[in-house]
């Protein structure tokens, strides 16, 4: 479940416990006693009890029992953090039980902003998301972002085709830079976390991408999701903020007797959207393409060749405290396999975490330990060389696929099983199972987060506290290609190939803080003023290369060292970063009514070393201002703000841009290489300047909520790799120019009802983007920057574009009439446009929207989550292969029709698809609309009443994930990306599948 | 204990970040200015960089540069890939092929003459070296587009231009580095096993720079005759390539013509140089080719340029690999070439030291002797073995057969026609220039010769042989009004067919 605005205020009963303790009313006559319970019959603990008119109170005990003294004409108002409070008159009665139910008054809520600083959402410049932990572990996936999809406002998440473990790509407000990456920074209780994201790839013949560090964390240990998706949001954290903020708020221990839950998530998963094939017309003798006669085909399924995914979560989660201490315990396991042979995601979590108050609550100590071990083998996304789909899909239909699943031979001589595949080289093809089993990569990491906090509270008014966070990730990876493996991929070995690297990848982040928060008469004074520490360190050391025999011997030794080059090389990357930063916000009140924010921060970062300035300075200013206080107005309208901010966020170059150590290392030609870029004489920091204005309103008590935010921003001073005539001297560029915009709206309508038993909880998001590169260079408007994509089609970079335009340099060659013209043989001829390609559309969104319900009756509970992509295009050369190949639905049906019409007559399906599809296609024919509407989740489930259970808490439920397709018309899920990375969008060369999911989760507490 | 140390620097640094931010924004692995200074490194780094364009042993540059260009259109090889229908015999190879030699070798050749030219003076034996190196660089890439540009400004240079600059650089280099080896023959500059050719001996490279004077003038005979003469007397005067000791071989490993031909499987033997070998029974067959994996009607098949190939794995089968290893050191210039050459400058009345028939036979038997053939005096003698008609495989690709094109023979005739004399030695030195295809596609434009079968099916253009590379479309925006200067100094359209500036 989603709610617009976030954590509920704790100001409420801070209060009422003081007043609980004030002195005694002289008229009080009976005892009164009973049991406050929250909407699940849970005992509330701590909740205050206060009798109206007075400053005579109590709080609930572990039962959440209470006992008080009070008339019989009295009236008891129970309170409780994050609830509505109520009143109920005593009215004689000597036992009151009380249910609490969540409080959806906004004026009181309190939200977790950049740097884990607590604020009033009223008095909030700027939009925050929050997404708790129900919406993230009822249907799960093994990367917690992916369940956040379409739940968020002004956030595009798209999962990598790469099957399980795979990473995300979190985009807010659009992209921004144009060589430096868009993903949103990560904030774990307010410190900034690595996330090495391993899942971009930049072409057909890529690596296989890998996981990315958020998906180590266990989604059952994750209290709340706030989205921070402007740069004002997130101003204070600086330089990797101007992309937007994901901050995980963290369970820790809470007061009260121990609670143990259990959760068990499991999921099946398939392939979702597959392209469509045919399996009537067999492939003629000695031939790899299946352009045989009809009737030839073998009835060959490619579907048969994937097997039931599944994914096996289990959490234990413990938590206990006193009034002094809490702790929380976790446990977690998940254990998933993919839908392709081979790819599997296992992973362990243990969480502890412990919060001590001491010197009477002055000072509190948080400590948090965890430890993440994740092993995963096999991702694949997509391209031409990891791939076992291409030797799948493009199978001859003449053939029997059984002869294939054998897909290794015992080799007398050698020994060695061999491989068994007679069916073509063409596109590097393999055995898919050879592919899938026997060129195996995995990866085995095990990640340590060790963070402390020390707050000291000398007055109510004052707080200093210290953070530190200690991050080491330490992974190593293996990649083993048996013998037999195409030798393009063996560098050249007949014995196979071995690859190793460690990756250790730590960070530090260390802060003080100093906050105050003072209130005189009207007015409220928050301010924060602190200086933060970061390093990261990240080091990859290793080896690969052709094995130097005997066959299949993986290990460091056994690698072909002789001659290192291209192939047979070391790897080696080491790079450090360091920023120091000091920073402070101010947050000025008056009357509750109107707050003004401004913040400033000066960062120094090493990676502007070497440059005339190391050190800038960015500013936000924010207003908010409670119009349904100032103003009058009517009854039902319960709630009205509006915001506006303006920040400027800075963000160094790239690391190592500037750094003298400039000579790099080439294994091709084994030596120290000059760099054939020519550099400016100094850099300046990245900038983006960002307008945003916003107004939240409630009606009818909160039922109805409206929350809209229109938003601005440029991003000047890029860094861009600009291409030169190699006639200069030089193969490239670096400038700093640019100016790119995104101007968007995020929109979030909700509707929170309760009618006795019956409750209703429906959000709907809307955002929009649009970017626009407005100036790319200034002194030659006409300047483009190509930007990859595939043999003749791919994004393009010039002025007035967007940063997802897709240009095509392929068309028909036409006649005087207009018509296809015909070559010699007949043919129809593929015309090249290498000066002025076609403009086919952006790969960018031009909107996204998410319809999220939650119905609940008594325990059962019922929610479901359509999302929907509007506008953009994709490009597909799995259909162009296919169609050449012959085997996709789309070729037998020219077929059945009689071939293509053309002037002269017909041209034969072969024909036509020999020119049009295949490596290099006639693009127009596999441009998509990338518009598509599903039911992307949906959820049942029941609450077992405590009361059967002996007091446990018992919910089993069913799950499901992209169910239903209801719109779309590319032949591939346009929302699967093979990269997630800026570029290398909505683009599909043998993509493999997204998946769809049933599954059950079952929840226990006690 | 180095992190601590950084760490707990960098918490006392934030007065003094800048030294600090400096370590800490050091790429591991990487080198500065200062260290690649150490032991002379960083000026022996450069000669190596420019011998690796110069000579692209490197798997990925020899197939770019030389490979899918001078290897194909010179007909020593052609390609065994069915996806490569789009390619430079049929004069329409994607954008990213034909651009290549141009957008990676040109920055890579003049970076590391910035970096030599940041460091020494232009007189310094060094920069002399890196002249020469860059010479034979330039007249690949000028051969290979027509005007280019040489002076690092963008602006083309006509070829006639090109040519006398690079003609200029190698008076300057071998004017300053001849005198030293005149007094020192023995003398060894630099780090010498970073020379992957001679290995720092400069006689040999003073030998060299001459030898590339002697293919240059010879390129530009029916251009600039006079010229041409000048500078052909001049570099055979001060002693060109005689003996296949000083060959330009680098040992460069692997060998680029291992990993295309023989382990990727991408090249394969030419028709062309398969029949002329064949027919002449020339022990050079074998030596250059291996027998194919599929037997067929010869041991040593060619496959037709400009075939269309249905599979892959079976193309590679049906037709020879080159016969190399890995470690196979790559040839760049022979001692055969410069026999050739003086050869055909005494057909043209040049002073070459002897005369015509003298040197074509000399040419001829320092081939035999670099491939270790036997039999090269019945060879020289052979006065009827002609060019073989070709059939194809059995299950082959492309035309199945072709007829020879050429009634040429081996043995010297002195009452031969200056034309037929030329066509003698023009393809005896295609013949003995193996495997570095881009002189012999330049042999075939300047000459005609050898004659070469018909393409089938046929190029865009009609014509068999290109006569150029178009310049990079990318040219036209990133360098627009250099560009269209560039059009102008070509003199035809900027296509596979208007005609080198050298060319008859």
């Amino acid at each position: 479940m989603m709610k617009p605005t976030a954590v509920r205020s704790s100001l409420l009963g801070l209060l009422l416990a003081c007043l609980a303790l004030a002195g005694q009313d002289l008229r009080a006559q009976a005892p009164v006693t009973g049991t406050v319970r929250d909407g699940f019959g849970e005992p509330l603990i701590g909740a205050g009890v206060v009798i109206a008119g007075t400053n005579r109170g109590t709080t609930t005990d572990l039962d959440g029992r209470y006992e008080i003294v009070a008339a019989p004409d009295a009236v008891l108002e129970f309170s409780y953090i994050g609830m509505a409070s109520q009143t109920v008159p005593v009215g004689g009665r000597s036992v009151i039980d009380v249910v609490l139910t969540e409080d959806t008054d906004v004026l009181n809520e309190v939200v977790v902003t950049a740097l884990g600083i607590k604020r009033a959402t009223k008095a909030l410049s700027y939009n925050v998301q929050k997404v708790d932990s129900g919406s993230l572990t009822t249907v799960k996936s093994t990367n917690v972002m992916s369940s956040l999809a379409g739940k968020v406002a002004g956030v595009n998440i798209n999962t990598s085709s790469a099957g399980v473990g795979g990473a995300t790509r979190v985009v807010m407000r659009g992209p921004k830079s144009i060589e430096q990456s868009n993903q949103a920074l990560y904030v774990i209780d307010g410190v900034p976390v690595t996330n090495r994201n391993n899942g971009e790839t930049g072409s057909i013949y890529s690596n296989p991408p890998g996981s990315e560090g958020i998906a180590d964390l266990n989604p059952e240990d994750i209290e709340s999701i706030s989205v921070l998706s402007g740069p004002a949001a997130a101003a204070l954290y600086g330089s990797s903020a101007a992309q937007g903020v994901i901050m995980i708020t963290t369970k820790r221990g809470r007061e009260g007797k121990v609670t143990v839950n259990l959760s068990n998530n499991t999921s099946f998963s398939h392939a979702f959207i597959m392209p469509e094939f045919q399996n009537t017309y067999g492939n003629r003798p000695g031939e790899t393409m299946s352009w045989g006669a009809e009737g030839t085909g073998t009835g060959f399924d490619p579907r048969g060749f994937f097997q039931t995914g599944y994914d096996i979560q289990n959490s234990v989660a413990l938590t206990t405290g006193t009034e002094k201490n809490q702790t929380y315990l976790s446990l977690g396991t998940d254990n998933a396999r993919g839908i392709i042979a081979g790819n599997t995601y296992d992973r362990y979590n243990a969480a502890f975490r412990n919060t001590t108050s001491m010197l009477d609550d002055k000072l509190t100590l948080d400590f948090s330990l965890s430890f993440t071990k994740e092993k995963d083998a096999n991702m694949m996304a997509q391209g031409q060389y990891f791939n076992p789909l291409t030797g799948l899909y493009l199978f001859p239909r003449g053939e029997d696929f059984n002869a294939v699943r054998t897909f290794e031979i015992w080799d007398s001589s050698r020994q060695i099983h061999v491989q068994n595949w007679n069916y073509g080289n063409d596109l590097y093809k393999q055995n898919p199972y050879w592919v899938a089993l026997r060129m195996n990569r995995t990866n085995d990491k095990r990640r340590y987060m060790v963070s402390g906090s020390l707050k000291y509270q000398p007055a109510q008014w004052l707080d200093i506290t210290g953070r530190v966070r200690w991050d080491d990730a330490v992974s190593k990876g293996e990649n083993q290609r048996y013998a037999s493996t195409h030798t393009l991929f063996t560098a050249g070995s007949p014995y196979g190939f071995y690859a190793w690297t460690r990756t250790d990848d730590r960070s530090f982040y260390g802060d003080v803080m100093a906050n105050v928060n003072k209130t005189w008469e009207d007015f409220s004074l928050s301010s924060n003023l602190g200086t933060s520490y970061a390093l990261t360190n990240y080091e990859v050391n290793g080896f690969q290369g052709g094995l130097r025999g005997p066959s299949n011997i993986f290990s460091p030794t056994a690698i072909d060292h002789r001659t290192p080059h291209n192939d047979n090389r070391p790897s080696y990357t080491l790079t450090l970063h360091n920023t120091i930063a000091v920073f402070a916000n101010v947050e000025l009140g008056w009357k509750s009514m109107l707050y003004l924010t401004l913040t400033g921060r000066e960062d120094w970062d090493s990676a502007l070393s070497n440059t005339s300035n190391y050190a800038f300075f960015y500013p936000s200013v924010g207003l908010s201002a409670i119009l349904s206080q100032m103003f009058r107005l009517p009854e039902w309208w319960s709630y009205l703000k509006v915001r506006g901010s303006w920040a400027s966020v800075g963000s160094p170059i790239p690391v190592n841009v500037s750094s003298p150590w400039n000579w790099s290392y080439s294994s091709s030609n084994y030596d120290y290489q000059a760099s054939t870029t020519k550099y400016p004489e100094t850099f300046l920091p990245e900038r983006t300047n960002s307008w945003e204005a916003g107004l939240q309103s409630q009606w009818l008590g909160g039922d109805l909520t409206l929350d809209a935010t229109w938003y601005k921003s440029n991003t000047y001073n890029q860094t861009l790799y600009r291409p030169v005539s190699a006639g200069t001297g030089y193969s490239q560029e670096l400038y700093q120019s640019g100016n790119v915009q995104n101007i968007g709206l995020e929109l979030s309508v909700g509707v929170h009802k309760k009618w006795a038993r019956f409750g209703w909880d429906s959000n709907f998001t809307y955002s929009m983007n649009r970017n626009r590169i407005v100036t790319l260079d200034p002194e030659n408007p006409d300047k483009i920057i190509a930007k990859g994509g595939l043999n003749g089609i791919g994004v393009i970079l010039k002025q007035g574009g967007t940063m997802g335009d897709m240009y095509d340099y392929t068309t028909f060659e036409q006649d005087q009439e207009g018509n296809a013209a015909l070559d010699a043989n007949g043919n129809i001829i593929r015309k090249t446009l290498s000066d002025n390609p076609i403009f086919r559309g952006s790969v960018l969104p031009k909107g996204n929207l998410g319809w999220n319900n939650e119905f609940t009756l008594a325990g059962v509970n019922l929610g479901f989550l359509v999302s929907a992509r509007l506008g953009g295009i994709v490009i597909s050369q799995t259909q162009a292969i296919l169609d050449a190949y012959g085997v996709s639905k789309a070729s037998a049906d020219l077929r059945a029709a009689g071939g293509y019409p053309v002037n002269t007559g017909t041209i034969t399906a072969e024909q036509f698809y020999s020119v049009v599809g295949g490596e290099a296609p006639i693009w127009q024919n596999y441009i998509y609309d990338a518009t598509n509407v599903r039911l992307q989740e949906a959820h049942i489930g029941y609450h077992f009443p405590a009361k059967w259970l002996g007091g446990r808490n018992l919910y089993v439920g069913l799950t499901g994930n992209n169910l239903l397709m209801i719109y779309k018309r590319a032949p591939f899920d346009p929302e699967s990306v093979a990269s997630t990375g800026t570029y290398y969008q909505g683009v599909d060369y043998f993509m493999q599948p997204s998946l769809r999911s049933f599954g059950f989760n079952v929840r226990m507490k006690f | 204990m180095k992190k601590i140390l950084v760490f707990a620097l960098s918490l006392l640094a934030l007065a003094g970040c800048s030294d600090l931010f400096e370590q800490i924004n050091r790429p591991g692995g990487r080198t500065n200015d200062e260290e690649m200074n150490r032991d002379g490194w960083v000026l022996m780094s450069q000669i190596q960089a420019l011998e690796d364009q110069a000579f692209p042993e490197q798997e990925n540059t020899w197939q770019m540069n030389v490979d899918l260009i001078g290897n194909y259109c010179g007909r020593y090889m052609t390609h065994t890939q069915p996806n490569w229908n789009n390619n430079f015999q049929r004069m329409n190879a994607p954008e990213g092929w034909a651009a290549y030699p141009f957008r990676d070798c040109l920055p890579k050749v003049s970076t590391a003459m910035r970096e030599l030219a940041r460091r020494v003076e232009k007189d310094n034996p060094f920069y002399c070296w890196a002249q020469i190196v860059r010479a034979a660089a330039l007249l690949r890439l000028t051969d290979t587009y027509g005007p280019f540009p040489i002076s690092d400004d963008g602006t083309y240079a006509s070829q006639k231009e090109v040519y006398s600059s690079l003609l200029a650089d190698l008076d300057h280099a071998l004017g300053i580095l001849g005198p030293m080896v005149k007094a020192d023959p023995a003398l060894v500059m630099g780090v010498a096993a970073k020379d992957r050719v001679y290995g720092g001996r400069m006689a040999q490279w003073v030998t060299y720079g001459h030898s590339l004077r002697l293919r240059m003038a010879v390129r530009m005979r029916f251009a600039d005759p006079q010229t041409a003469k000048a500078v052909a007397e001049s570099a055979v005067q001060e002693g060109v390539m005689t003996a296949n000791a000083d060959n330009c071989a680098t040992d460069f490993q692997p060998n680029g013509q291992y990993k295309t031909s023989v382990e990727w499987g991408d090249s394969r033997a030419c028709a062309d140089i398969e029949s002329y070998l064949t027919g002449f029974g020339d022990p050079r067959l074998t030596l250059y080719f291996k027998p194919t994996a599929t037997a067929g009607p010869r041991a040593v098949i060619g496959c037709p340029a400009s075939a269309t190939i249905g599979d892959n794995s079976v193309a590679k089968g049906l037709y020879s690999a080159a016969n190399v290893e890995a470690s196979t050191p790559g040839v760049w210039m022979t001692a055969a070439e410069m026999y050739f050459c003086r050869a055909e400058g005494a057909l043209a009345g040049w002073n070459m030291g002897g005369t015509a028939q003298h040197l074509y036979e000399e040419g001829v038997r320092a081939s035999f002797e670099q491939w270790g053939a036997s039999g090269i005096d019945a060879y020289l003698a052979d006065q009827t073995s002609l060019q073989a008609n070709y059939a194809n495989a059995d299950g082959g690709f492309g035309r199945s057969a072709y007829s020879r094109v050429s009634d040429i023979t081996i043995a010297w005739r002195e009452g031969d026609t200056d034309e037929r004399k030329l066509e003698r030695i023009i393809t005896q030195k295609w013949l003995a220039m193996f495997p570095y295809g881009d002189e012999a596609w330049a042999e075939l434009r300047r000459t005609g010769y050898p004659k070469v079968f018909a393409l089938s099916p046929a190029a865009v253009t009609g014509a068999d042989v290109p006569n150029r590379v178009p310049f990079d479309p990318k040219e036209a925006v990133n360098n627009r009004d250099n560009y269209q200067a560039a059009l102008a100094l070509l003199g035809g359209a900027d296509d596979y067919m208007t005609k080198m500036w050298w060319q008859r």
